[in-house]
């Protein structure tokens, strides 16, 4: 070491020193410089830059995230807490095939190869339902972390939890799907830590069950989470009952439900009533409620999707085959994982959301199920009557009641956590608390805040060893309020489909406007038994369907309301009941059916309406195009995209009245599509087609000539291809922290969310399932993704061209983990387990 | 031309051994380490900010090699349209850059120390 020799420092000696260290202070100062520069994170498009230096380390950095190309999983990885040894074996889709002595293991196992292929996902799902974003991404994801709080979605994890922990079976099969997680998030170091995590510069934390049941969470909230009651309300109020029984009527005649009426319910009351007579006129009535712009389902990407079983009566084999494909938001990494789970009890393939145990729907060695949503509404808001400003106590049945007020703590980047103070009544949470929105003194009563029973998500799970109609009709009601059209078939020759869920008994219209909360009496009166839920076995037509339709006609006795789809089961329905020797070839070609009811409602009558002799040569071509069109949305054709702009823009040509109200902030609910079609057809003449600014009374064929004559002008302008399905629809599959370096913009396909290949601009099949069941079971698949969540993989999007494509994959159901098998899938790795010392 | 080889190849090889256990700010001492022991400033600089970019951009070219790309031109398109080739080198230079300041640092204190 050295040290200044004072004696020395004399004012030479001083400069002499000075010019011998400056240096060296200038190059500790550009180290310095270096340290900080290189840790610093650089802020970018939606993400911050993580700091350059940790980030370009090839040694742990994003290059530790590249995937060598062709890698395989080989190895001997002993796991902490296995019972016995295990094998896993991986197709070429990196599809795991786990095979474990018994249920504990192959759960274990399924966490740590989850883990391994989607660590990030699983976190930031969890996250985003416990209203935990903001941790992670700072103050611009506090009023998303804020409002899931107020929604109760994380006060409804934690009672689930509460509840299924109860239950020995479900609490083990969650702690050791957990702690499969954490022995991979222990054996990380923080090199191999997913790229998102290095992107957004955190690190990944212990798995819990909690975390699990928030996923789970998750998904029931985006199947469930819908309802129009203060649309409706105001819409009401603006209207008045007749002419709102006009504009909304609660049922579709032409909708063909998932059960039918077969004299079932001929003793009950009819809970539906039919659309009302037609208004001469309309006139606004002031409304207290302003609500926000409420288009109605059939303007929306429905979170809905498709089943269907044909019976081996209408199969080339004799053997049923069952179908689905499950319609939900497109991102990157996938909603879905694909696994088999093999152990002496069961044989099960098919997929699950990342984060949570065992396989949701599939398909065993006897049998098959799958799920469309229900639609219908499962959430009410009631008005609460406070007794003070502090709004602490309200009066409910003439008495007072406390509030009880749970107070989150919202951890956010950067800053001190934030506090929030939510208020419960004997309804729920009272959701919004800013006084200038119209639900700020509404409690919300949904469905999901309901403690499920113990034995639930086990009772469930025995689906995956059902091979008769009796063992599937027992397992399907651990669904819980997780509401779905469940198809189910079997090798025997069952088919059936069963309308699941926790559905309120309401009276009529009860929940389709906004109840008062201060009379006990509004509650709804139950729930309906399950025994008395719509269900259908063996029709003797050979098939069973959904596709998100009203689950029956308006003779079932229970009213219910939501968002229904009209058009896809129509078509479902058409080529079903015509289908004979189907093949599993007829079954791709209806999952990808690209036809669309809702032009070949519309267009005709549209056609009819407009007044040809308005028009010029160049848009007498236009017209034509639509006249020659078939009704099928082909990427390369321009017709959809014709006939989408003429009927939106006669749409909202014709609501012009309920657009001139929403500017006044008196919006109200729009009407569903099918219903203005029936307007166009039936009663061109409605008042509701007049322009109340013009002096001429105008009918619906000058509002489609009006529209037409828009459009034409529009198209004259853009760019020719542009106009071509693809690219005005235009598919955008998401990374989902929305960064899209790592997304796929622009995947180019047809379909449409009104046909059975519903696929819309960010949304769509999100799992093709077509299960033949004959001996051995014989299964086809594909998502718009891939197994693994890291952008650097090969498998992190290799399935989106092929399903793009309408392309199917073969799926390799194996019944022995040494099985080389002779079909489309190679085994491409194995993974043996065995138990380690704790 | 020995010692400069010789001090290539040890920064060369205390990063690549380093790097895999240590942190990032590591080839800053394997770069501090050679300074020590040739001290000559700006050969020494030198040589760290060869030793050191030939192994943190060979390693990046490597990985990039065995992911055909997948993700460098990922990771390009998230940093605004920079190309993969350009990552392999802005890696070697962050490595470099820190090797050649530590080596330089400690040529330097150590010409500074001994008389």
């Amino acid at each position: 070491m050295f040290a200044l020799d004072t004696k020395y420092c004399t004012p030479i000696h001083t400069y002499f020193c000075f010019m011998r260290y400056f240096p060296l202070v200038i190059a500790a100062c550009l180290s310095g410089f270096l340290f900080w520069a290189l840790h610093a994170p650089i802020p970018l498009e939606n993400a911050q830059l993580p700091p350059l230096g940790p980030f370009f380390n090839p040694y742990s950095g994003f290059w530790k995230n590249a995937e060598p190309v062709g890698a395989v999983p080989e190895g001997e990885i002993r796991l902490p807490g296995l019972q016995g040894r295990a094998r896993v074996v991986f197709d070429d889709l990196m599809t795991p095939h786990i095979f474990a002595e018994n249920e504990e293991d192959a759960f274990r196992i399924q966490g740590y190869i989850t883990a391994q292929h989607r660590l990030w996902q699983m976190d930031i799902t969890a996250r985003q339902t416990a209203g935990r974003l903001s941790e992670v991404f700072g103050d611009r994801t506090l009023e998303a972390d804020r409002l899931i709080r107020r929604r109760g979605l994380p006060y409804a994890c934690e009672r689930h939890w509460a509840a299924w922990q109860q239950s020995d079976t479900t609490r083990r099969m969650m702690e050791a799907y957990a702690e499969g997680v954490n022995a991979w998030i222990a054996q990380m170091r923080p090199a191999d830590y997913p790229l998102e995590y290095k992107l957004l510069n955190y690190a990944p934390e212990p798995w819990t069950p909690l975390k699990s049941v928030l996923i789970i969470g998750s998904m029931m909230d985006a199947l469930n989470n819908r309802d129009q009651d203060l649309a409706a309300t105001n819409a009401l109020a603006v209207f008045g009952r007749d002419t709102f029984d006009y504009l909304y009527p609660s049922y579709f005649t032409k909708n063909v439900p998932v059960v039918p009426d077969t004299g079932q319910w001929r003793l009950a009351p009819r809970a539906f009533k039919p659309a009302g007579n037609a208004p001469a006129d309309w006139s606004v009535r002031e409304s207290d409620t302003p609500p926000e712009r409420a288009l109605p389902v059939s303007f929306q990407d429905l979170n809905g999707s498709n089943n269907w079983v044909l019976s081996g009566s209408r199969t080339q084999s004799g053997a049923p085959i069952l179908c689905n494909d499950m319609h939900l938001p497109l991102r990157l990494p996938h909603v879905w994982y694909q696994l088999q789970i093999h152990t002496p009890q069961h044989n099960t393939y098919g997929v699950i959301v990342p984060g949570v145990p065992g396989i949701v729907v599939g398909f065993n060695e006897q049998a098959a199920w799958g799920f469309t949503n229900v639609s219908q509404e499962v959430a009410d808001w009631y008005k609460i009557d406070w007794t003070d400003t502090a709004r602490t106590h309200y009066r409910l049945d003439g008495k007072i009641q406390a509030a009880q007020l749970r107070v989150e703590h919202i951890g956010v980047k950067g800053r001190p956590e934030a506090l929030d103070t939510v208020r419960y009544t004997v309804w729920g949470p009272v959701v919004h608390d800013d006084s200038e929105h119209p639900l700020h003194d509404y409690a919300y009563r949904y469905v999901i805040h309901n403690a499920p029973d113990q034995n639930s998500l086990g009772r469930f799970y025995q689906i995956w060893q059902a091979d008769n109609y009796s063992d599937y009709r027992a397992a399907i009601p651990g669904l819980g309020s997780l509401a779905q059209n469940v198809a189910f078939a079997n090798q025997a020759g069952d088919i059936a489909i069963t309308v699941q869920g926790q559905f309120p008994v309401r009276r009529y219209e009860q929940g389709r406007f906004l109840q008062d909360g201060s009379s006990s009496a509004n509650a709804w009166l139950g729930f309906i038994p399950a025994e008395e839920l719509p269900a259908m076995k063996n029709p003797s037509r050979g098939f069973v369907f959904s596709a998100n339709q009203p689950s029956t006609d308006s003779s079932f006795p229970y009213f219910y309301l939501g968002n229904f789809d009209a058009y896809r089961g129509r078509r479902i329905h058409d080529r079903l009941k015509n289908m004979q020797a189907a093949t599993v070839d007829s079954m791709i070609a209806l999952q990808t059916d690209n036809y669309s009811q809702k032009p070949a409602d519309a267009l005709p009558v549209l056609l009819r309406l407009v007044q040809k002799e308005q028009l010029q040569a160049p848009q007498r071509d236009l017209l034509r195009k639509l006249e020659q069109w078939n009704y099928v949305y082909d990427r390369n054709s321009a017709a959809p995209t014709l006939f989408e702009m003429w009927f939106d823009s006669t749409y909202f040509r014709t609501w012009d009245e309920l657009d001139t109200l929403r500017n006044r902030k008196q919006s109200v609910l729009f009407p569903e599509s099918w219903r203005f079609i029936e307007m166009l057809d039936e009663d061109p003449l409605s008042v509701f087609f007049d322009h109340p600014a013009t002096a001429v009374r105008e009918s619906a064929s000058d509002i489609a000539t009006e529209a037409f004559l828009a459009v034409a002008r529009r198209a004259a302008d853009l760019p020719r291809d542009s106009l071509l399905w693809k690219h005005a629809k235009g598919l955008a599959i998401r990374h989902i922290a929305r960064l899209d370096a790592f997304s796929r913009l622009d995947v180019a396909t047809d379909g449409v969310r009104h046909a059975p290949n519903a696929i819309g601009a960010d949304h769509g099949p999100s799992w093709r399932m077509i299960v033949e069941l004959k001996t051995p079971v014989k299964a086809w698949g594909g998502y718009p993704g891939g197994q693994s969540g890291n952008p650097g993989s090969p498998y992190f999007d290799n399935m989106v061209d092929a399903w793009a494509a309408g392309d199917y994959y073969e799926l390799l159901f194996l019944k022995d983990p040494a099985a080389r098998p002779t079909g489309a899938r190679k085994v491409v790795g194995t993974l043996s387990f065995i138990p380690a010392a704790r | 031309m020995r010692n400069i080889l010789f001090a290539i190849l040890f920064v060369a090889v205390a990063t690549a051994a380093l790097s895999s256990v240590l942190p990032w700010w590591i080839v800053w001492f394997a770069g501090l380490g050679a300074g020590l022991l040739w001290p000559q400033p700006t050969r020494a600089a030198g040589t760290a900010f060869l030793g050191a970019f030939v192994v943190w951009a060979g390693m990046a070219l490597w990985l990039d090699q065995q992911n055909h790309g997948i993700l460098s031109a990922k990771i390009g398109l998230l940093l605004r349209g920079a190309q993969p080739g350009f990552l392999v080198v802005m890696s070697g230079l962050l490595g470099g850059l820190l090797a050649a300041a530590g080596a330089w640092l400690g040529a330097l204190f150590r010409s500074a120390t001994n008389k």
